[in-house]
């Protein structure tokens, strides 16, 4: 493994963790109930306005903007890892 | 004359505790109105319902003269069969339509359903038990005071359409509910129309189970999603706790209906401002307070499309410039006895404070800001 597929790695586990921490805060769910597969409104019982808030909050955690369109298209846990490596790479 | 009275929304917040005081009262039987689900049947709902805040005593009496129907205002005649009906109507003197949906992001062809076919289902049963059944029937309807939509100054008891446009679609539902419950008066329904203000959790506890309306606002400012917010801190609300409400239905339909128009606002006179909730809001989750901006001067800019499409609904009551009277609604209930409880910080600060006990907003944060 490169350094850099090592840093991207450790990146990605520790956006994860922050994740299951903002799903756990306003979404209302267990930690140990998500899964990268979760559905956030089927499978975590997730509210959409919930959905919005959480979407909001890695907006300012992460600096970016998330547009409506990237918005309705998240709907699993991975979806939301992998919107925030993927800006998170295209930005350094 | 014995009195027996039905009830839509039972498992709702309103509904339970409208239940709570009629069992309270002397009705000979209360049939509730309500849907089961695949876990729980419909009688299991109204009673966990109940006894999410009567106590065992009430709780008693309900299971002797309290039954649960199994029905749904969706559809035609609610859901029950010619058999059911009959036996309802031949003997009931009271309806209590407090069924709604109250969110203000549900499409309005959707919200529809429930708010005003949902309606129309219960007064047309109505009108046909008026003229099947022996003794008088009264219908009391469960309005709100956002039928005002877009009005601006004072909105009174008699006031109705006055051209006001709406802010949403459950603004535009109660509406529409509200319209057709004066044309089924004109049929010859006797239709009295309760509009209460925004209502909270109970006034003793802050207990609720519906977190919409007033609680998403709650929500997101405990979690920090808005360093400024379009809002005047100037701006009025009347907040009206739930157990208030129902006591004061409970108590003015046991009054002579009333002529036109038939109103009844339930506001609490003691208002806060928007600036007081968001204070009590930032002491009680121990969140930062955001910069009130009022919309006019607000720039666009400076949230998110994420924010705006998340915040939009709450906006128009943030920047709240509609007053209502309710003189001659307070009148009538001071002269029954009834005193709406001053809305003082403490008590504002118990009703936040349920949102932590029961989990709607954490205690402490796992997610440091």
């Amino acid at each position: 493994m490169t350094r850099d597929a090592a840093t991207r790695r450790g990146n990605q586990h520790a956006i994860t963790k922050e994740l299951q921490c903002l799903l756990a805060d306003i979404g209302r769910c267990r930690p140990a109930h998500i899964k990268p597969l979760s559905r956030l409104r089927e499978d975590l019982g997730i509210d959409s306005f919930n959905v919005i808030e959480i979407l909001v909050a890695i907006e300012q955690r992460y600096g970016l903007e998330i547009s409506e369109d990237e918005a309705s298209r998240t709907t699993t846990f991975k979806d939301l890892v992998k919107l925030i490596t993927r800006r998170s790479t295209r930005s350094t | 004359m014995k009195r027996v009275a039905l009830v839509t929304g039972g498992t709702g917040l309103l509904g339970s505790w409208l239940l709570r005081g009629l069992i309270a009262r002397d009705y000979e039987k209360i049939y509730v109105l309500a849907r089961g689900t695949r876990q729980r049947s419909a009688e299991d709902r109204v009673f966990d319902a109940l006894r999410s805040h009567t106590n065992s005593v009430l709780i008693q009496r309900a299971r002797k003269n309290v039954e649960v129907i199994d029905g749904d205002i969706r559809r035609p005649d609610l859901g029950l069969s010619p058999k059911t009906t009959h036996a309802l109507l031949g003997h009931l003197t009271d309806i209590f339509h407090a069924a709604a949906t109250a969110d203000f992001r549900i499409p309005l062809d959707v919200i529809r359903v429930p708010n005003v076919a949902g309606s129309r289902h219960v007064f047309e049963l109505a009108l046909f038990g008026s003229r099947q059944g022996s003794v008088p029937l009264r219908v009391h309807h469960v309005s709100t005071v956002a039928v005002a939509g877009t009005s601006t100054g004072w909105f009174e008891e008699s006031y109705f359409n006055r051209g006001q446009q709406f802010h949403n679609s459950y603004e535009q539902s109660k509406f529409e509910a509200e319209e057709l419950a004066h044309a089924y008066r004109k049929k010859g329904l006797v239709i009295t129309i309760y509009r209460p203000g925004i209502m909270t959790g109970d006034s003793k506890l802050g207990r609720t189970t519906n977190f919409k309306m007033i609680y998403q606002p709650l929500h997101f400012l405990a979690h920090n999603l808005f360093p400024e917010l379009p809002a005047n801190a100037q701006s009025f609300h009347s907040l009206v706790p739930v157990d208030q409400v129902a006591e004061a239905i409970c108590l003015l339909s046991e009054v002579d209906p009333p002529g036109n128009p038939g109103v009844w606002h339930l506001l609490n006179p003691s208002e806060i401002t928007v600036g007081e909730f968001v204070d009590t809001a930032s002491r009680v989750f121990h969140c930062q307070k955001p910069k009130l901006i009022p919309i006019e001067q607000f720039p666009r800019s400076h949230l998110t499309a994420l924010q705006w499409d998340l915040i939009e609904p709450f906006v128009p009551y943030f920047n709240y410039r509609l007053r209502f009277k309710a003189e001659r609604t307070n009148t009538q209930l001071r002269a029954l006895g009834f005193e709406w409880s001053c809305m003082t910080p403490a008590m504002l600060e118990q009703i936040f404070r349920y949102c932590v006990h029961c989990g709607f907003i954490p205690s402490s944060m796992r997610c440091p800001s």
